[in-house]
């Protein structure tokens, strides 16, 4: 009996134990992470995103506007315009002509989110007939409100003397907004090359294109590689990404961090930014095509390389290998005789 | 002598079965507290209503009904999946990422306690953000350094030798080096600043009430799936600092790529 009432026990402490921890966590969520809108004045853009508290307790938003840098930005990782530097683009109110409204077009400063609880929101944008064409980047940020949490307030004295940083989480959504007629897209391949000699794979490809134009693109494409035998035996698939305007960037498909963006001199550990053809055997020259369309409607842009393989390594082993065998077979051959 | 004992015995037995019962109420009783918080979760009902609707179902079959599986679709090699259009009207197109971001911050305050001199105190907490399409980086700042009601002052760290800021990283293992700074550390090395490659190498946060530029913390280019970091803090205090509580706000901004 005792050895049944201590099970009971030790089965109660174990499930009592397996509670959750509940942690003071805060997650947020937005869904799309970006938002690319092409108009032409006069327009009323509406653009709907939703924002979720993940976690379990009530979140208060600031909601902002903050510009992006094209130029420092120009590789997708976004640096915003230092303070007080003014925003580019023509106009210089741009964001006094936007809002963000909820579901009963209420205009929101601030969103308040209970535990687990989303909100659709929609971008609204209204741009006069007189607008003038340009591009304008910029992030709308969801910033946790600290409005409770003045270190200044006596209120947040703590009387135990217990020192603490107060962290505040925040979200963004990026908008590529372009005004202005769409049809002049110009681009140029600024680079597209590969070492010409190599021993083996992967084959490393460096493509940077440049946006002439007045608006971002979004270009797709394809680098094709032939064999000598005129056979296409490779395959790369040119990422989907957004160039802007009056920037170039350069493509990549392997994990590459630009060291700069750290405000650091250290690139002692990074990867530079290229697209990766896998092929570990090569063997013979070999024809890269690369074809590339700036948008949907054009223009399209096609530029040729050529590389050869010499599996240096490989031939080398096989030429000792060879050699040993003949010197074996020769004195097994003169023991013999 | 064995008589004794014998009658012992029988006195033991009979106090041991009025004892038994009371054993096995307590027995019951556990096992019944244990059923009854062991299952609590889950109700199915077939009824569901509110003061506008009601809906009743005769029965609700809970058993998993075979699904139709579709057939898989060919791929065609060089033509590419065009990107749905999100939401157009007149004058205008929207087009989307078509995905979704999100971050995760494990704390929303870091206590440090109760300072003493040139004991160094340190702290952790998580960070980690989804992997979006385009990649994702977390910019941080604070919005001072540490600061006591009576405006006394914690500074940011300056590093042993004196060089770190909030774009440099140096080694801070001097206990009397004083100052408040942080590292990020992650399995993925270039998920955070290489700088931080060095152990025992700290950073300033940038600060906001110097109109300082948010540094980030950690950038994802959208080719490694290790979003998650950890987060250390530092504090170390002289001995002429005013032992009292300091504060301030340190911000994490998730920010998707393009």
């Amino acid at each position: 009996m005792k050895r049944v009432l201590f099970f009971a026990l030790l089965f109660l402490l174990l499930d009592l134990s397996q509670k959750p921890a509940l942690a003071d966590d805060i997650s947020l969520n937005v869904s799309p992470s970006v938002l690319k809108i092409q108009a032409k004045p006069p327009a009323d853009i509406w653009a709907p995103f939703t924002i979720k508290d993940q976690s379990d307790q009530p979140i208060t938003l600031t909601i902002g506007y903050k510009a992006i840098d094209p130029q420092a930005s120009q590789n997708g990782n976004v640096i915003f315009v230092k303070n007080g530097q003014p925003i580019p683009g023509e106009d210089k109110k741009i964001f006094e002509k936007m809002q963000v409204v909820d579901d009963n077009n209420n205009s929101q400063n601030t969103i308040s989110l209970g535990p687990k609880q989303s909100a659709h929101l929609r971008l609204h944008i209204i741009l006069p007939s007189d607008e003038t064409n340009s591009d304008y980047y910029f992030s709308l940020i969801f910033l946790e409100n600290t409005l409770g949490i003045n270190q200044n307030s006596t209120n947040n004295i703590n009387e135990d003397q217990s020192t603490s940083s107060k962290i505040q989480t925040g979200i963004a959504v990026n908008v590529l907004l372009a005004i202005g007629d769409q049809s002049s897209i110009q681009g140029t391949i600024n680079t597209f090359s590969t070492p010409f000699l190599r021993e083996s794979g992967p084959v490393p490809f460096s493509l940077i294109v440049f946006n002439n134009g007045a608006h971002f693109i979004s270009p797709h494409g394809q680098i094709l590689i032939k064999n000598m035998f005129g056979q296409t035996i490779g395959r790369v698939t040119i990422p989907s990404t957004t160039i802007l305007a009056g920037t170039g960037r350069t493509f990549t498909n392997n994990s590459f961090v630009d060291p700069t963006i750290y405000g650091s001199s250290n690139t002692t550990s990074q990867n530079s930014p290229v697209l990766i053809w896998p092929e570990q055997f090569l063997l013979g020259m070999y024809t890269a095509t690369l074809s590339l369309t700036l948008s949907p409607n054009g223009p399209m842009y096609a530029r040729t390389i050529h590389f050869f393989a010499f599996p240096l390594n490989y031939l080398l082993s096989l030429c000792i290998l060879i050699v040993i065998i003949l010197l074996i077979y020769l004195r097994v051959k003169k023991k013999m005789s | 002598m064995i008589k004794l004992c014998r009658s012992n015995k029988e006195r033991q037995m009979k106090t041991n079965k009025n004892k038994e019962p009371n054993v096995l109420i307590i027995t019951y009783c556990l096992l019944l507290i244990t059923a009854v918080f062991h299952f609590p979760s889950i109700a199915n009902a077939d009824t569901l209503s509110n003061g506008n609707y009601s809906i009743d179902v005769g029965n609700i079959d809970t058993n998993p009904q075979p699904t139709q599986i579709p057939p898989p679709k060919n791929q065609v090699l060089g033509i590419s999946t065009p990107q749905p259009e999100f939401t157009t009207g007149p004058n205008y197109t929207v087009n989307t990422s078509n995905d979704s971001f999100s971050i995760n911050v494990l704390q929303n305050t870091v206590d440090y306690g109760i300072l003493s001199s040139t004991n160094p105190v340190i702290r952790t907490s998580g960070i980690s953000f989804s992997d979006p399409k385009f990649g994702a980086e977390i910019l941080t700042y604070e919005n001072r350094p540490l600061e006591s009601a009576k405006n006394d002052i914690i500074q940011n760290t300056s590093c042993d030798n004196g060089d770190c800021s909030s774009f440099t990283a140096a080694v801070w293992t001097n206990t009397l080096t004083y100052g408040f700074g942080y590292r990020c550390d992650s399995q993925d090395p270039t998920l955070c600043d290489p700088q931080f490659a060095n152990s025992n190498y700290f950073k300033q946060y940038p600060e906001d009430s110097l109109n300082e530029q948010a540094e980030p913390l950690m950038i994802n280019n959208g080719n490694t799936h290790q979003n998650k970091a950890v987060i250390t803090y530092k504090v170390n205090i002289p001995g002429t600092q005013k032992v009292t509580a300091y504060y301030n706000s340190i911000t994490y901004l998730a920010v998707p790529g393009f």
